[in-house]
This record gives structure tokens, C-alpha cells and sequence, in this order.
């Protein structure tokens, strides 16, 4: 009798949560000369990083350029995990540092640059958009395979724009803030401490702009919001996020809109990438207000809270920049780099 | 001799309860002058538990009976079973054999029997030159004619003043004094745990057995890893109880614990365990912060030879042997055994493709572990001895290890070698702990930096030690003075220095005058040690007690002291990088060489009652102040570049530093043990306390030890040779604040709770023959769980489950 309950299996232990929930599998590198150190980073599916939308991840690994085996274009691979994954609906990307100025800690460092191979793990070969991993009770997703394809020609959008203050109850008919993107990167910048993310290999700084024609009757889409008052889907978007105090889970954003006339309007080519180095934006007196229990409302001016708002830029290759940022308490190593101007806000009174 | 059996820890056999009731009741009866009754008693009390004390009452029972055959074998076997005694005897034995003499010569021999009387005479004349006490002759006049041999009932008188042994089950420990004594003289509470105990209980391991002694906190987080407190302040990888094995230290000084499955020694190889509560820095140095246990080994030539083998579910088997002899020269005990014990639980499937790296391929076993022993002692010059002994372990483990860091697996080989000296009053220990492994995380995903670690420690220690016994006017003292050294050095790559050794020096000095004056007792105790890192002020650990006979078997103790604990190797010299829920970040822990050790100062109030021979019972009362808490720091963010050879960025430093609260510790203890009937003890214990800060408002981080534990258990050995033993402990919820680090590498605290718990242990025993020699039983722990109501002790433990094995054991 003993023997025989010496041969009972051992349970398995399903309240070990470190062990549950585990998403896990392979990223190839697809890109062109050898793999660099890799991040994996995991969002949720309903707020994506972007271009898809403004997410943050929630996690990332890391993978050493040792830990690829394999040789030869699209065969080098390696394994990575998520261990303790909350039940959910995920989003994985992934980015092979070629430059080594990833940096997550810091927000002027903590995307992707110019270089860098991206990817993530997507719908196909022939839909890069992202596939959504749903973990909930346990589960194991095993074998998620990341692909690492795309190699960045471009550079972050790096701007500045001088410091702003709005009465809300006088932008009714929209105020203008004016973007510049100039021709440095943080390659010129050196950070307090330790730190010298410098770039060593700058890529030329400028906004990509791209106006949507997705249905190709070759007119440019009209924006899902502000269409009505003549304006365009085009990327990069730009966002004014409130920088105040917020609740947690709390967010106040405003989309401001890019007037194409300035730029060249009807003349302009559709679905093609256009350098511009100054970008001038519109800001209409309305914003989206995410309470803490997640719940959205749309609020408008004078109803915005006033205080201090940043501008995010995302480009339609999912980098992003945003000012203010922490680069503004850097140190410049060139006479074309004015820290100072990261620390700018626009002022909503 | 005895005084040196002492310093060297180790017991004479076991009391039995049974046996105590029974030569309690039989000297009661010979006090009376009842011999028939007293006889009655101590056979009884020698048939439950022998002792060469009892054999020597009951030879001087059937003396003062006029029996004068049964009592010259009686004394015989006195003699033989306490060899050192033979000069107190063997004169009794000689006019007792030349009394039966001359009762047994034949009727024509009336001249022999008036030589046999006059050579008594001489004999008698000879003891008195002697110096030895012997009575007038009470022989009566030969008669004319040749007597008729015959039983007398006249007591006989004995060339001797001897009377009755009165401590032959006389609990004796060793512990709380370095010396010999009766719990009722201990400056400390002390709890025993005897052979039977051990026996009796389903308890495979020693942390669980303790689980029935009050003031004990035991929490199982793998089948393979026990941690346990005295009164309060316990956690995975608990630090403030000093473990000895026969008072050679078993704590781990790199890391501030004891790894339970490295000591060398099987439980059927203990003869009884001894559980001091409350701080005995004074005596023991650093580390004894809240209690001491003792685990004593049996003595080499005493008891049997034995052999036993238990197997059982889920998966549990051992098997062990011990053997012991003795000749003219020397006595000597060696043992062997192997142990394996499944986990309670695995986390996860293990597969070819999935994203996990094991430390080991068996994913089943908690611990496995081979072991050996052995113990020689020589005596020379009567009062001298010198004892060599070591043991030996190789095997494997998994613990749970501090903060964010979760399981690991350990291969490891520990070994000991011990040299001990004793020339009355005089005695010199030197032994040397020895413990080398390869130790990382049960499960590593893929792709993630590896923190596997190899570990070599080394501790050399020598004490020695002064202790006489001597009395100035009606006061009886004990003296203890002693130095000790220890060398330890560690090499461990999570440490700095990258793997190379790290030495330390440490130098004590100690003072311990035990002053007895009639019914009160007087203890001062002072000991300083000189620790590389701390300052002599902060170890000083004076302690004093004082206590009250104030009936015959009832003492009331007042006692105080203080106690510390020094920081480890880990804490003193760490330097890792710790992952955090991100794998891309870890956070840099390092030690501080400036961390002050940990101390307490506590108070207690006891009372210990053995008036009766049905009962023990013990009720204390204490107050700790805990100052200078070693914890670790909140994170300083810290941030770092990508660092490939750690294959992440530093989100930030933590390190060791002393808490500035001060906490304070009440709680009220209560033992009681009752023995109403031969074959049946009943033992309970309650347990309440509380830890409040230094506002006076509770400390929640301390609701980790449960504020209520009771025990109750019972056993019964049957005439009709079987036995039955059941113990149920039950602990009060608790709940435990965890430091883990959140997906971005910050610093967070996290409660956790646990359950209140049941723990249901039995075991039937049968002896199927005549000899006792066969041991047939089943055995149980923790059956609740066998049910299926598994319960976490600890936060980041396993669901602990229940065991029944079979036994099988023997003795020659």
C-alpha cells in the first residue's frame, strides 16, 4: 500500500502564479546583417504601442545578441518569455538595438531609432499589424513567434516649439502651435550621472508626413473627427497631453490637427512619406478624459483642467517623441541642441 | 566524569513518563517503609523504561525485604549497567555473597559458616579502615544446629549508607547552563523532546516535530525546507534561533539559517531534542537571538543497535541504521541513512519546448539526501575523556530564498569533524563545519540572465571552557569561564570579490556563576565577542536570572537578557543583481559592512510545576524589545545603460541597513503534560502574543506569526503491545508584507495573507513480538491535506501536503 502511494504523481501547484499566465516563443531576425541586443516588449491590446496607439508597455525581456542561434538571413532566432502574464488581451513588439541607446528608464532613449529593427508578433507575413494573445486561467501561450523585420530609416521626431500659454476660453476657434523639427538628435545631448547614450550614428531628423488615402480615390481621408472642419488623416498625430496631476488610471489627451495648406495642399502626393522639418498644428478646445475607473468622457474648453500640457508626436513608424522629456536636464555637446527647449509645455490657463 | 559528559552535551537515557510515575510512586512507598509496595513500583518502573538507578532501588528493596538472592542480582545487574558505580557496590556485593554462602552451606559445614562470618568480619573491619561507612553487623548468632535456608523478611543491613536512588527519571538538560540540571533550576524555559517524543510523533522531519512546543513557529515552504522562529519573527531563511547538534553549531553563517537538510544525522539517531526559549547570546554568542535549540545524539555505548526503514506517499522514503558498542577502551556509535522526499508541488509542466530552464531534470524531488556519523569516545584517568567525532552528507535541496527571488535548488555535500577534550574541569571542543554546493533558481525562462551560484563555507571553531562545581559554606556554585575563536571564510560569486574567499575573525570570552542557596538560585552570565565588523558595545550580552524553589517540584524563575545577532556574510558582503518582474531591469542589493547586529533585550516570568507524578507543567511570561532589525532599504533609482553581461539596466540599489523602530514583543506560553495512567501522556501547549512598534501601535509586518497556536496530543502504548499517538496544532492567520519588485524594477510591498491551519498527525504502532525488538507502524502527518485542504505557510511556499509512510524497525 505505501509503494503504491509512493508512485502518486506530484500536484501541480496552479495557485504558483510566476508560472502561470506565461506567454513565451522565438524571435527571428529577419533584418539585414546581424541581430544586436533585443527588447520584447508586451502591451495591452487595448492600448497599444504606436503607431497603433499611445500605450506604454507593461514589461519587457531582453535578449543579448549572444542568445540568437542560428545563421543566415530570417534563421537567426531566439527564445524569450513573459512569465506571470495578468489574464488579458496582449500585444508584443519587439526592437534589435542596433545603435545600443535603448534606453526604458528614460523617455528621450526609450524607442526605437534609426537603425533599429522592429517588429513584433503580427497577424502575417502580409499583415504587419499586430495579433492580440488572450491569457486568462493559466494559460501557457507557447510558441509566439516574433518577427523582427523592419529596419528604421528614419530618425525618433526630435522637435521643439517655443513655450505657449492658452486661455481655453479663447481658443474657440482653434490656436496654433508651431513644431519644429531640427537637424540635431540626442547624439548631441549627454545625460546627468552616469549615462552617455550618445548616438553614434544620427539619422537625419525630420517629421514624416504621410496623408492618408486608404481607399485610393485619390483624395486624402478625411480625419474620423475633425473632418468636418477640413482637415485630413495624416500622420504623424499629434497629441496635447495634459503633464498635471492625475488620479491614477486618469488621463486628459487632445489631438491637434496639421492644416495642409501651409504645406502645399491638394499638391501634396497621398500615401508617400514627406520630410518637413516644421509642422504648424491646430488645437481645437476639446479633450478626451479617461477617468480612473476607465470609463471616457469628452470634455470641453473652459472645462479642461488647467496647468501645464505636453505634445506627443507619433510617427507613422511608431517612434514617437515628446515634449517635455527628461533630455531637458541634459547637457548639450553642440551649439545646435538647446536642452532647455525639451522642458517646454504648453500652458492652458 | 559525569561533569564532563555534560560539557559534552550528550544525555543518559531518556525518562520515560511511565517509569517516572512509577519510581516516584515507589519511593514514596519505601519513604514508608512499605518495601512491598516500593518493589512493586520500581519493577514496574524498570519494566517501562530500564535504569541502572532503578535496578539499584530495587536490589535495596529486596534487601530491606531480607531477599537476599533477588537483591545480590539485582545489585549485579546494577553493577553491570553502571560500571563506574562498582566501587560503591562491590561491597555490598561481597557481604551479600557471603551471606548467601553461608545460607546455601549444608548443615555439617557449621565450621565453614563460622569462617564465612569471621572472613564477613574481616571484610566488614577492612571497609571500615577504609573509610567507607558500614554499619555494626546485624547477623545473628549461629545456631547449634545448621539453619534451614530461607528467604528472612528482616531488612538486611548493607556495608553501606546508601539510600534509595531518588533521580533516576529525572529530566536532565544541558542546554540552558552548559551544565547539567533539572528544569526546574533552568534560568531559561526549556522544553524537552525525548526518544519517545521523536518516536511517537509522524513527524519526518525536526522542524515539525518542534511544531508541538510552545513558543515555536514553523512554517513549511517545500518538502525540503522548514524555517522556524521562537517567539515571532519568522520568514523563509529565519535567522534568530541557534541550531547545535550537541552543541556544535549548525547555523549558517554566510546566510544566516540552518539548511535542515544538511545535517548528517537521521531522527532515529536523536535522544532527545532541547528547546530553550528566550535570548542566549550570554551563553552561546551571536545568533541565539529569541531561543537555542539542542539536538542531542545518542551517546556512544548506550541503547541498541537499530535498523529502520519507512516508505510512503506521496513518495517519501528513508532508511537508516545505527550501531553502537562499547569495550574497556572506548564506546563509539556510528550511523548511516539515506533519505528522499517528494515535493509538495510542482509549478509547472516541464517540457522540451516550453520556456523553462530547471536547476534539475527531477522535478519531483525536494530533498534527497545520503548521510553517515559517528562518535568515539575514549575516558582516560578517570576524569578525562576525549571524544572524535564526524559526520558526513551529501544530497540535494530546495529552498526558498529572500525577497523577489523565489525557489532554488542546492547540491550540496556538508561534512564535520569534532575534537573534544575533557580533563575535569577542564574542556576543549575544536570542530570545523564544511558545506560546498551549487545552488540557482528552480526554474529560469529562457533568454533570462542565470543566477546560478557556487558556494564554498568553512567555519573553524574552538572553545575552551573552565567549569567546576564547588561550595563556599551552604552555597553551592557552578563556574563557567571560556574563551572561543572562530575562523569562517566564505567564497561565494554573490558576494564581493567575485567568488574569491572572505575570512573573518571572531573572539568570545564568557562568565557563568550558577549560585544556589537552599531554595534559591542565583545566575549571572556575561559574554563578549569580538566581531570584525561590530563594535564590542554591541555585543555584550549579559543575562541573570534568579530562582525560587518554593515547593520541592515547583520553581518560579525571573529572568532577563540580552542577545544579538551578527549580520551574515549576505548581508554584510552582497553584491548582486536581483531580477525583478521586468526581466529587462534588475536592481542592484548590496551588503553594508557598517550594519550594526540585531539585538534584544527580553524579560520573562516563569513558573514550573512538577509537584505531582501525573504531571509537568510550565506557564511563562516574556517581554522582547527588538532593536536594530537588519531589512533591506527602499530602492534608490539608479538607472544604468544597457548592461549585456547582466542582459539588462539597472532600475535601481537596495541595500542592508539597521531599522530605527524598536519593536516589542508580549506573549504568555503554557506547557502541560500529564501522565494519569501507565501507557497513556497527554500534552498540550497555548500560545498568544503580539508585537507592537515603538508608538505602541501593532506592527503589522509582524502579523507574519500567528497571534494564537495551540497543540494538543496524546499517546498510548497498550500492554497488549501496540500503541497509538495523535497530535492536532492549530495556528491563527496570519499575514505576511513581501518586498517584490513591480514591472518597471520599482519597489513594492505587497500583503499577503495566509490562513488559519490544522495540522492532524497520527501514528499506530505494533511491537509483534514478546522482545519489542520489531516496530510495525503507520504513521501520518498533516492527514487534513491527505483530504485535500492544502494550505500555503508561507506566501511564496507550496501548498503543503500530507504524508503516511510505513515503518518497519528493528533493534539488536
Amino acid at each position: 500500500m505505501f509503494l503504491l502511494l509512493a508512485c502518486v504523481e506530484v500536484p501541480l501547484d496552479t495557485g504558483a502564479e510566476a508560472l502561470q499566465n506565461v506567454i513565451s516563443g522565438t524571435v527571428t531576425f529577419a533584418g539585414s546583417g546581424s541581430p544586436s541586443n533585443t527588447f520584447v516588449l508586451l502591451f495591452p491590446a487595448d492600448d497599444p504601442p504606436p503607431p497603433y496607439g499611445t500605450g506604454a508597455p507593461v514589461n519587457f525581456t531582453t535578449l543579448t545578441a549572444s542568445d540568437y542561434t542560428g545563421e543566415g538571413q530570417g534563421l537567426q532566432s531566439a527564445s524569450y518569455a513573459f512569465p506571470a502574464v495578468p489574464d488579458g488581451s496582449w500585444v508584443v513588439t519587439a526592437l534589435s538595438d542596433s545603435d545600443g541607446n535603448f534606453q526604458p528608464q528614460l523617455d528621450s532613449h526609450a524607442g526605437a531609432t534609426c537603425g533599429d529593427v522592429v517588429g513584433g508578433h503580427v497577424q502575417s507575413l502580409s499583415d504587419t499589424s499586430l495579433a492580440p494573445l488572450t491569457v486568462a486561467g493559466g494559460s501557457w501561450l507557447q510558441n509566439v513567434p516574433v518577427l523582427l523585420a523592419s529596419t528604421l530609416t528614419t530618425q525618433r521626431p526630435v522637435f521643439t516649439f517655443d513655450p505657449v500659454t492658452l486661455d481655453q476660453t479663447q481658443i474657440a476657434a482653434g490656436g496654433a502651435i508651431p513644431l519644429r523639427s531640427d537637424q540635431v538628435w540626442s547624439r548631441d545631448l549627454k545625460l546627468a550621472g552616469p549615462l552617455d547614450l550618445s548616438n553614434p550614428q544620427p539619422c537625419n531628423t525630420f517629421f514624416p508626413l504621410y496623408i492618408v488615402d486608404a481607399d485610393g480615390d485619390g483624395v486624402a481621408d478625411p480625419h474620423p473627427t475633425f473632418g468636418q472642419y477640413g482637415f485630413a488623416t495624416v500622420w504623424p498625430h499629434i497629441y496635447l497631453v495634459y503633464a498635471g496631476e492625475v488620479e491614477e488610471g486618469e488621463s486628459w489627451i487632445s489631438e491637434l490637427m496639421i492644416p495642409l495648406e501651409p504645406l502645399g495642399g491638394a499638391a501634396l502626393p497621398l500615401n508617400t512619406v514627406l520630410p518637413f522639418t516644421e509642422l504648424t498644428t491646430v488645437l481645437f478646445p476639446v479633450a478626451q478624459h479617461t477617468l480612473p475607473d476607465g470609463s471616457v468622457e469628452v470634455v470641453q474648453a473652459p472645462g479642461l483642467p488647467a496647468g501645464p500640457w505636453a505634445v506627443s508626436v507619433v510617427s507613422i513608424t511608431g517612434q514617437t517623441w515628446t515634449v517635455p522629456n527628461d533630455s531637458a536636464s541634459a547637457t548639450s555637446l553642440s551649439a545646435t541642441w538647446d536642452p532647455a527647449a525639451q522642458g517646454a509645455v504648453v500652458m492652458l490657463k | 566524569m559525569l561533569m564532563l559528559l555534560a560539557m559534552l552535551q550528550t544525555a543518559q537515557a531518556e525518562p520515560k513518563d511511565d517509569a517516572r510515575r512509577h519510581f516516584l510512586a515507589g519511593l514514596s512507598y519505601a519513604q514508608q517503609q512499605n518495601y512491598e509496595e516500593a518493589l512493586a513500583e520500581f519493577l514496574k518502573a524498570q519494566d517501562a523504561w530500564p535504569h541502572p538507578n532503578t535496578l539499584y532501588n530495587i536490589a535495596k528493596s529486596y534487601a530491606d525485604l531480607g531477599n537476599i538472592e533477588k537483591s545480590l542480582e539485582y545489585y549485579r545487574l546494577y553493577r553491570s549497567a553502571a560500571p563506574d558505580k562498582a566501587g560503591d557496590v562491590d561491597p555490598v556485593i561481597a557481604v551479600l555473597e557471603a551471606r548467601l554462602s553461608a545460607q546455601k552451606q549444608p548443615p555439617a559445614d557449621l565450621e565453614r559458616l563460622r569462617q564465612l562470618r569471621e572472613e564477613e568480619a574481616a571484610l566488614l573491619q577492612q571497609l571500615r579502615e577504609a573509610g567507607v561507612d558500614v554499619p555494626l553487623s546485624s547477623a545473628e548468632p549461629l545456631p547449634e544446629a545448621a539453619p534451614t535456608p530461607e528467604v528472612s523478611a528482616d531488612p538486611l543491613e548493607l556495608p553501606t549508607n546508601d539510600v534509595f536512588f531518588s533521580d533516576a527519571y529525572q529530566q536532565e538538560v544541558v542546554t540552558a547552563s552548559r551544565y547539567g540540571q533539572q528544569p526546574l533550576d533552568s534560568p531559561s524555559t526549556v522544553t524537552v523532546l525525548s526518544t519517545e517524543d521523536i518516536r511517537m510523533s509522524g513527524a519526518t522531519t525536526i522542524p515539525d516535530l518542534l511544531r508541538r512546543v510552545a513558543g515555536v513557529e514553523v512554517m513549511s515552504l517545500s518538502a525540503g525546507q522548514v524555517d522556524l522562529s521562537i517567539r515571532g519573527f519568522n520568514r523563509e531563511l529565519s535567522n534568530k534561533v541557534l541550531v547545535l547538534i550537541d552543541g556544535r553549531s549548525v547555523y549558517q553563517d554566510f546566510m544566516g539559517t540552518v539548511v535542515w537538510a544538511t545535517l548528517p544525522i537521521s531522527m532515529e539517531e536523536i535522544e532527545r531534542i532541547e528547546i530553550i526559549r528566550g535570548p542566549a547570546s550570554a551563553i552561546y554568542g551571536a545568533n541565539a537571538v529569541t531561543g537555542v535549540i539542542n539536538i542531542l545524539t545518542r551517546t556512544p555505548g548506550e541503547g541498541e543497535n537499530e535498523v529502520v526503514a519507512k516508505v510512503g506517499g506521496p513518495d517519501y522514503a528513508s532508511a537508516s541504521a545505527s550501531m553502537t558498542g562499547r569495550n574497556k577502551l572506548l564506546s563509539w556509535r556510528i550511523g548511516g541513512g539515506y533519505e528522499r522526499v517528494e515535493r509538495w508541488n510542482r509549478a509547472a509542466e516541464i517540457s522540451e519546448d516550453s520556456p523553462l530552464v530547471p536547476f534539475t531534470n527531477d522535478q519531483e524531488t525536494a530533498m534527497r539526501v545520503l548521510r553517515a556519523n559517528g562518535r568515539v569516545d575514549i575516558p582516560f584517568l578517570d576524569r578525562g575523556l576525549v571524544s572524535v567525532s564526524g559526520g558526513y552528507a551529501d544530497g540535494f535541496t530546495e529552498f526558498y530564498t529572500l525577497g523577489a527571488l523565489g525557489n532554488y535548488g542546492f547540491d550540496f555535500q556538508a561534512g564535520n569533524a569534532r575534537l573534544d577534550v575533557g580533563f575535569d574541569p577542564v574542556h576543549l571542543r575544536v570542530f570545523t563545519n564544511h558545506l560546498a554546493g551549487d545552488a540557482g533558481p528552480w526554474l529560469e525562462y529562457v533568454g533570462e540572465r542565470s543566477l546560478r551560484t557556487r558556494l564554498e563555507s568553512s567555519i573553524v571553531d574552538s572553545e575552551l571552557e573552565f567549569l567546576r562545581q564547588f561550595s563556599t559554606g551552604k552555597i553551592v556554585h557552578h563556574l563557567n569561564l571560556g574563551a572561543s575563536y572562530r575562523f569562517k571564510t566564505i567564497a561565494w560569486d554573490y558576494l564581493r570579490g567575485d567568488g574569491e574567499p572572505i575570512d573573518e575573525h571572531h573572539f568570545a570570552a564568557f562568565l557563568q556563576e550558577d549560585a544556589r542557596l537552599g531554595k534559591f538560585g542565583l545566575v549571572g552570565s556575561l559574554r563578549m565577542d569580538r566581531h570584525p565588523l561590530v563594535p564590542i558595545t554591541q555585543t555584550l550580552s549579559p543575562r541573570g536570572a534568579l530562582i525560587f524553589r518554593a515547593f520541592p517540584r515547583t520553581s518560579l524563575r525571573l529572568s532577563g537578557g540580552t542577545s544579538f545577532r551578527s549580520p551574515t556574510f549576505l548581508e554584510s558582503y552582497l553584491t548582486l543583481e536581483q531580477p525583478t518582474a521586468a526581466d529587462g531591469y534588475y536592481v542592484m542589493t548590496e551588503g553594508d559592512e557598517q550594519l550594526l547586529p540585531e539585538r534584544i533585550l527580553s524579560g520573562e516570568l516563569g513558573l514550573r510545576d512538577e509537584s505531582s507524578r501525573f504531571h509537568t507543567a510550565d506557564v511563562a511570561v516574556f517581554v522582547n524589545q527588538v532593536t536594530n532589525l537588519i531589512d533591506l532599504t527602499d530602492l534608490t533609482p539608479n538607472a544604468g545603460a544597457y548592461d549585456p553581461v547582466q542582459e539588462g539596466f539597472r532600475a535601481g540599489t537596495t541595500s542592508f541597513s539597521n531599522r530605527p523602530d524598536t519593536w516589542t514583543g508580549v506573549g504568555v506560553e503554557a506547557e502541560l503534560a500529564l501522565f494519569p495512567i501507565d501507557g497513556l501522556d497527554v500534552h498540550g501547549t497555548l500560545n498568544w502574543e503580539r508585537v507592537f512598534d515603538d508608538d505602541g501601535t501593532e506592527v503589522v509586518v509582524d502579523q507574519a506569526t500567528s497571534q494564537w497556536k495551540v497543540n494538543v496530543g496524546a499517546s498510548y502504548s497498550s500492554p497488549l503491545r501496540f500503541s497509538l499517538a495523535a497530535d492536532i496544532q492549530y495556528a491563527s492567520p496570519q499575514v505576511w508584507r513581501l518586498r517584490t519588485f513591480d514591472a518597471n524594477g520599482q519597489l513594492i510591498i505587497q500583503e499577503e495573507p495566509i490562513p488559519e491551519r490544522l495540522i492532524v498527525s497520527a501514528k499506530v504502532a505494533t511491537h509483534p513480538f514478546k522482545d519489542d525488538r520489531l516496530e510495525l507502524a503507520v504513521s501520518g502527518w498533516n492527514l487534513g491535506a491527505m483530504g485535500g485542504q492544502r494550505v500555503r505557510e508561507h506566501p511564496k511556499g507550496q501548498l503543503v501536503g500530507g504524508r503516511v509512510y510505513g515503518t518497519v524497525g528493528w533493534r539488536f
